[in-house]
């Protein structure tokens, strides 16, 4: 079914600037929590790398907007605003620039995206129905239109970054063999490639990075990959 | 005047007389009065009908049923149930929704999938026949996976309901998986109700020659292909309609015991008719015997009663005006007129219950709350931790 995109500022500095003063930074990640092992992982590679951190919840949100001036920004909040100063500050006043690639680590969210669907007792997975008795299936169509509701603002933040920078979406590691999980990483990364999007998605991947995330590149927290791990997914991408 | 020798002066009692000529004429009066001449206004035509008009109709329906002021009601049938739906829940009264979409569904997204417009996913139930299959199917009496799924392009249809996802399911497992979840819904919208609403919708239906399982629409209308060595028109006779009713009401019985069963047929006339005749007479067929089962169904049986929207919609006091220009949709200000004699007739004084406590799904919540929360603090933590690596 058709849906409405949401509004968002077009324009924003970098793209059209006719000269910028070399960066101080060679790659420029942005994202969720996930961006953490990028950031280890880079820096383990010895890539000097600037930050932009926002939770998962602000992203979940679908707040988030291009700015005029800012770059990006969430209207109203004076948090997000002081975060996408300090990193603009960091890379010399332009986080988005033709001349430093981009790893994005937005557009998924899944940890705010899926339980909420859960509420009703809803599975994508047709075992769901004989492992509980109260549970309830629910269509592919039906929970790829909800991921689109919920996610359509930040994929079309995206796509206007990308006009700007050399931009890659790196999907979270995979934490688990939740098929809900697997099925909404799996539609995400779709939509995102149809976009014209390059997406990195670990589950494409052959050996250890397709697989469950193994302890040894798990955080502590046990729900996040770890410096390794992100230096993994970077020595990956530029094998690419 | 002088009184004569002998005769007595005084008048003569008359009043022992008239007593008795009174008495007479009473029983006279009483032996000669008929049935006809105790009865309400509402019993004539003229004082019922003609003369209060269509916006003076009153005591079109009085439910026998004493319910509870927080009574459930779980609707199914025909497209005209979901009106009743609607009512109920604009009124905030107790709709029983046992298949609920999933959270964050908007109500435009929840209705194109089917959600909220009956009291599970079955998409439009038009026969007797078809509700004694899905109750049957819903309390685990045959193989839910036994009724056919049509290949329709690359996608897949319940022949039960075709229509109920919009593009088709992705795979014939995805179909059976979405129907099991909708008889599991089913199950759960009767155990739950204190009445159970269903339009009948007509009498022609299509049926599978080798399991002899009704489909919800010909085959070849809404998905499969038709072959007319496989499947049969059949134009459901009163007999066939009563037993599948009454089966149906023992299904309902079975999940429930508590239960009523509330029949209405709807009025909306057949968009076209398979069985020879002029669709016109075809429809009034179908109706006719609809009510004509519904309405013994509900004199045999104190748990069944009927409601007249059809009566109301089609009777001669509406002069068809509650009809589209296509003499087939019902207008909005007809079903509100519906609706209107449903809230009246319904007796809602019994004391209200507490509310139904749904623990499982109160216990998903916390734990997907658990979950966000748990996440929140991991995804902090995990900066954290990056900041101090650095």
């Amino acid at each position: 079914m058709p849906l409405d995109p949401a509004p968002v500022a077009d324009d924003m500095p970098g793209g059209d600037s006719p000269a910028l003063a070399p960066a101080p930074a060679d790659l420029f990640i942005f994202g969720d929590s996930h961006t953490a092992a990028l950031e280890l992982g880079a820096r383990a590679e010895g890539i000097r790398t600037g930050l932009l951190y926002l939770s998962g919840n602000i992203w979940h949100k679908g707040e988030i907007t291009l700015h005029p001036k800012l770059e990006l920004d969430q209207p109203g909040s004076r948090y997000v605003r002081r975060r996408v100063t300090e990193a603009r500050d960091a890379m010399g006043g332009v986080m988005f620039r033709p001349d430093v690639p981009v790893l994005a680590s937005a557009g998924y969210h899944l940890g705010r995206l899926l339980p909420p669907m859960t509420h009703q007792g809803h599975g994508v997975d047709p075992a769901v129905l004989d492992r509980d008795p109260d549970a309830s299936f629910m269509s592919s169509a039906l929970f790829e239109t909800l991921i689109t509701l919920r996610r359509r603002s930040v994929w079309r933040l995206l796509r206007l970054l990308a006009t700007r920078c050399d931009l890659t979406v790196i999907a979270p590691p995979i934490l688990s063999d939740d098929p809900m999980v697997a099925m909404a990483a799996g539609y995400i990364t779709r939509r995102l490639r149809e976009q014209g999007l390059n997406v990195f998605d670990p589950r494409e991947v052959e050996g250890p990075l397709g697989q469950i995330l193994p302890p040894h590149w798990r955080a502590e927290d046990g729900v996040h990959g770890n410096a390794a791990y992100g230096q993994a997914v970077l020595q990956h991408i530029l094998e690419d | 005047m002088k009184a004569e020798k002998g005769v007595s002066t005084q008048q003569p009692d008359f009043r022992p007389i008239i007593a008795r000529i009174v008495d007479n004429l009473d029983r006279m009066s009483t032996s000669s009065q008929n049935p006809y001449q105790s009865l309400p206004p509402t019993a004539y035509w003229r004082t019922g009908v003609a003369e209060p008009g269509l916006e003076g109709l009153k005591g079109l329906w009085a439910s026998p049923w004493q319910l509870p002021a927080d009574a459930r009601f779980a609707t199914f049938g025909s497209c005209f149930a979901q009106h009743i739906s609607r009512a109920l829940r604009a009124r905030e009264m107790g709709w029983v929704d046992g298949e609920p979409a999933p959270s964050g569904a908007t109500p435009k997204i929840a209705a194109h999938f089917g959600y909220g417009v009956f009291s599970a996913r079955t998409a439009n139930i038009y026969s007797a026949a078809q509700f004694r299959l899905l109750l049957a199917l819903a309390c685990g009496q045959g193989d839910p996976d036994q009724p056919e799924v049509w290949q329709d392009g690359p996608r897949f249809r319940d022949s039960l309901r075709p229509m109920i996802e919009p593009d088709g399911f992705v795979s014939v497992a995805e179909a059976l998986a979405s129907r099991r979840s909708m008889l599991r819904g089913l199950a759960r919208a009767v155990r739950q109700a204190d009445v159970v609403v269903f339009t009948l919708g007509l009498t022609e239906g299509w049926e599978s020659v080798e399991t002899g399982l009704p489909y919800a629409a010909c085959p070849g209308t809404q998905g499969g292909a038709f072959d007319a060595a496989r499947h049969r028109f059949v134009n459901y006779r009163a007999a066939g309609i009563r037993a599948d009713l009454e089966a149906s009401l023992q299904h309902i019985r079975l999940l429930n015991p508590e239960a009523r069963l509330l029949l209405t047929v709807s009025p909306v006339p057949l968009t076209a008719s398979a069985s020879g005749q002029h669709v016109l007479v075809a429809t009034m067929r179908s109706k006719s015997v609809l009510r004509g089962v519904a309405g013994e169904l509900a004199e045999d049986d104190a748990r069944v009663d009927y409601f007249p929207s059809y009566e109301i919609i089609t009777g001669a006091p509406t002069a068809s005006r509650f009809f589209e220009e296509n003499l087939r949709s019902v207008r909005p200000e007809g079903v509100a007129m519906v609706m209107g004699h449903f809230f009246a007739g319904l007796d809602l004084s019994g004391p209200a219950r507490a509310p139904l406590a749904d623990n499982a799904a109160e216990a998903r919540r916390a734990a997907a709350r658990a979950a966000m929360a748990h996440e929140e603090l991991a995804c902090e933590e995990a900066m954290l931790e990056a900041y101090n690596a650095a």
